[in-house]
């Protein structure tokens, strides 16, 4: 099941991916959002 | 004695004749079927059919007919069919249901079998389990009445043949009934954990739906047993009719030569007409066994004990499978069959996708220090996976909505920190 973290400040962006990393994933990726904000996710 | 003779021809011909009957005595029991199916439904409790010991909280079973497919067999049948069993999830928060009542003390992942097959003791210990209780119903037997099923319970065709009769009335009484359960919200997590297995993501993923064909998966959440069902039958019909299955007389009452007698004789004839049931080696009656309690020329009662209690109702939602193996969003089966909410639906995106607002709180920082230590992660993962609680580390540290269950790491780790509650 893919997982998403939606609404990151750009400030924390690199912390959440981190935590992706750690968690184990291969692939992260980072979309900006309309707003601004980010989404990062894992497939 | 002479007019005994008569009565034990009869019960000879009763039990030879009594699994063939003609077919329109099959569809006055069919009848009976159906309404023993409306009771259920009138309690808010979905009917099983064939009735069975082997149903319990946790199982959850495909169903690959539509729900509206479903809706018009639970109207023409008043039972659903169970399909196939995918598997049977043992729930684990009967500890908080039950706490240390009913018997479960220590026996949390033991339940039902410890009132099954309880320890050193002979027989069952369901009287123990929470107790539950249903009206009891009448029914007629009429002809010309059809409906595809078999009675569930072996007493009314007895009592009927007893009788020699296609017209009848009479009661059933569910007794010694008990229920056990669990809340959905801790067990569709451990469904949740099951389908996403890529074992089980793999089986589901064949049930995608399908040329507009949707699948199901149907888990139990409780399940109603009856240890003892008591009948009534009273006949309403004349004596000699043709449409008697060949049973050439009823049960008749012996004469009497005085008041002493009669007693005597009743008991004596009740005693007949229990071995006869019960002796006899041409009347099969699976699970349990049946006793007369009264008997007289227009009507008989009978009690039909089972060995074990058996399941004769249940509880239950349904999710629809999606592509990939993916579940949608629970919706009650029993609200789906009458009616009262839409079909369970497809998954969605956030089905599909575990998706959380970025909102991180103090306790994120002290978990996502403790989790850098490989063991550690493990560990955490360890006791999700107990929590039956599929959401992933980094969605834990990061989500809005994650901060309870933060907060319980924090506690049940010791991480203290700015938030813990433990010491630390």
């Amino acid at each position: 099941m893919a997982q998403q973290v939606t609404d990151i400040p750009s400030s924390e962006v690199g912390t959440v991916v981190q935590d992706f990393v750690d968690n184990g994933a291969e692939k992260v990726f980072v979309e900006k959002q309309p707003d601004g904000k980010f989404t990062v996710s894992v497939p | 004695m002479r007019r005994t003779i008569p009565l034990v021809i009869a019960l000879l011909l009763t039990g030879c004749t009594l699994f063939s009957p003609k077919k329109a005595t099959v569809q006055q029991l069919e009848n009976v079927a159906k309404d023993w199916c409306l009771t259920m439904r009138a309690s808010q409790v979905l009917c099983v059919y064939p009735l069975s010991e082997d149903v319990q909280v946790g199982d959850v079973y495909l169903v690959n007919t539509s729900i509206a497919n479903q809706v018009k067999q639970y109207t023409q049948n008043g039972f659903l069919p169970f399909d196939m069993l995918l598997t049977r999830v043992q729930p684990v928060n009967y500890r908080a249901m039950y706490s240390n009542a009913y018997a479960t003390q220590d026996q949390w992942g033991n339940i039902p079998h410890q009132w099954q097959f309880p320890a050193n003791a002979p027989t069952n210990n369901w009287a123990a389990a929470p107790h539950a209780a249903f009206p009891s119903y009448t029914f007629a037997v009429q002809q010309g009445q059809s409906l595809k099923l078999a009675v569930p319970v072996q007493a009314v065709p007895i009592g009927l043949s007893l009788l020699n009769t296609t017209q009848a009335h009479g009661a059933i009484e569910i007794d010694d009934a008990s229920t056990y359960g669990i809340d959905q919200l801790s067990v569709d997590q451990q469904v949740e954990a099951w389908a996403a297995c890529p074992a089980t993501r793999a089986l589901l993923a064949r049930y995608a739906p399908d040329a507009g064909n949707t699948h199901y998966v149907r888990v139990i959440t409780r399940v109603y047993l009856t240890g003892k069902v008591n009948v009534s039958v009273t006949s309403d019909a004349q004596r000699g009719g043709g449409l008697d299955a060949g049973v050439t007389s009823a049960a008749q009452l012996p004469a009497a030569s005085s008041p002493g007698d009669v007693a005597t004789g009743y008991s004596n004839l009740v005693t007949t007409l229990n071995n006869s049931i019960n002796g006899g080696t041409t009347v099969a009656k699976p699970g349990g066994s049946i006793r007369i309690a009264a008997v007289s020329s227009r009507s008989v009662s009978l009690n039909e004990t089972f060995d074990r209690p058996i399941v004769i109702g249940y509880i239950a939602y349904d999710r629809a499978i999606g592509p990939g193996g993916a579940l949608g969003q629970a919706r009650s089966t029993l609200q789906q069959m009458e009616g009262t909410i839409d079909p369970a639906p497809q998954p969605s995106q956030n089905d599909v996708t575990q998706s959380v607002p970025f909102g991180p709180d103090a306790n994120s920082m002290v978990i996502r220090t403790f989790a850098k230590d490989a063991a550690n992660r493990t560990s955490l993962q360890n006791w999700l996976n107990a929590q039956s609680i599929t959401i992933t580390i980094p969605l834990i540290i990061n989500g809005q909505d994650q901060a309870q269950l933060r907060q319980r790491i924090v506690d049940e780790f010791n991480l203290g920190g700015p938030c813990g509650t433990a010491g630390n």
